[in-house]
């Protein structure tokens, strides 16, 4: 094996052990071994191997393409399939790196970082207009629904309860669950989203809802003592406010 | 998120990129119970991707001709020092990377698969695979460097 040829095989080795056992390898190794110009050429190689590997691992992933690609996924069966573990396991890598981000660069701000990711995260799905896994015009059946998968469910608003309801689904917000309810009022769509406040522990309970109008979306957030509730209509804070707590 | 990265090495847009990784998990959502083998699944996804991508290419410009035979003696590789390797010009160069070499070394770079599992899903020999790697590498540097030097000199200029 030629000293160039020996460098082809080499450079295919990733940096790490993962390959090092390759008997494709073995060879070429050995012949590192053996000669000290090549060993120290593999070294630097490794080097910057590892160097760009790294550059390219930290390329961001861009915020809200996991919403978007759940958004327009079929609505999952009874069982597991396996296009949902593997989204479930692509998911999860996402949310990885996206908390790691902001686990470094958010200090005191956390909470509000988090509410304002977790609002930004809903929105980008709720605009798609996503399928709704259960469709009913009644609510009763909805609760049973969200109940049977021990998904979060918050004593709903009576502004919004006497509205009709379209259907629902449970998504993810960094691995805990998520409830959507649609309510539809005339032309008009509300999104209801609820969550665990354990997720989201900025937000105390009591408070008013808080809106905030964006894009010709008004949303609201508030929270009682178990879930952090989220309303998000494509029309004005006026619009909103019928259907909340205490405006 | 390797997959979309993945993307992002092949399209060079994030845009694009994201449109790509979608499409693949609606693929996946569409075909992906005929796979039989759960760990396959990982090899499954980018093999689709890339087909995705290829696919996209070739009707966007019908004819793709890239540049085989160079050999590896042709590319001078220069030095370039991994701890002085700044991350916009890495990522930079390896998009400017012709689409044969870019592929295999974007697969290699993501350290998720092996040199048989990137033949895999690129659909070619494993010994192509190497030399597209070694290859490939070379002209990272060599763009590297080259964009290395192009500062220096604007610098000295400014």
């Amino acid at each position: 094996m030629t000293k160039e040829e020996a460098k082809k095989i080499l450079a295919a080795i990733r940096p790490g052990d993962q390959d090092r056992l390759e008997s494709a390898f073995a060879e070429a190794l050995q012949e590192a071994e053996k000669d000290a110009e090549l060993a120290r050429w593999f070294a630097e190689e490794q080097e910057f191997d590892l160097a760009v590997a790294a550059h390219l691992k930290s390329v961001p992933v861009p915020f809200g393409l996991k919403t978007r690609i759940l958004a327009n996924m079929p609505p999952r069966n009874g069982s597991k399939s396996q296009w949902v573990v593997a989204l479930t396991a692509a998911a999860a890598a996402a949310l990885f790196l996206l908390a790691q981000l902001i686990s470094v660069s958010r200090g005191s701000a956390q909470h509000s970082g988090l509410l304002s990711d977790y609002e930004q995260e809903m929105m980008s799905f709720v605009k798609l207009s996503p399928p709704l896994e259960m469709e009913s015009l009644k609510i009763k059946p909805i609760e049973q629904w969200i109940a049977e998968r021990k998904a979060p469910l918050a004593d709903i608003p009576p502004g919004i309860a006497a509205v009709e309801t379209m259907g629902c689904r449970v998504l993810s917000f960094r691995g805990s669950p998520v409830t959507l309810i649609c309510f539809c009022h005339g032309q008009t769509v509300a999104h209801l989203l609820m969550i665990d406040r354990a997720v989201l522990p900025g937000l105390k309970p009591g408070k008013p809802p808080v809106l905030t109008s964006q894009d010709g979306w008004t949303t609201a957030t508030w929270a009682d003592q178990r879930y952090v509730c989220m309303l998000a209509v494509h029309d004005g804070p006026t619009a909103v406010r019928r259907y909340l707590p205490r405006a | 998120m390797p997959l979309y990265r993945f993307a992002l090495s092949l399209s060079r847009e994030p845009c694009d990129a994201a449109d790509l990784t979608q499409q693949t998990f609606l693929l996946w959502a569409a075909k992906g119970h005929q796979l039989r083998e759960q760990s396959k699944v990982k090899t499954w996804l980018f093999t689709s991707l890339y087909r995705e991508f290829l696919r996209a290419e070739r009707k966007r410009r019908r004819d793709l001709e890239f540049d085989c035979d160079t050999q590896l003696s042709d590319v001078q590789i220069l030095p370039v020092a991994a701890n002085h390797l700044d991350c916009d010009a890495v990522i930079r160069a390896l998009l400017d990377l012709e689409e044969i070499y870019r592929a295999p070394l974007s697969l290699f770079y993501l350290q998720e698969h092996s040199y048989k599992e990137i033949a895999e899903t690129l659909a070619l020999p494993v010994g192509t695979v190497m030399s597209r790697i070694s290859r490939g590498k070379a002209r990272l540097r060599q763009h590297l460097a080259d964009g290395a030097h192009e500062s220096i000199s604007k610098r000295e200029i400014a």
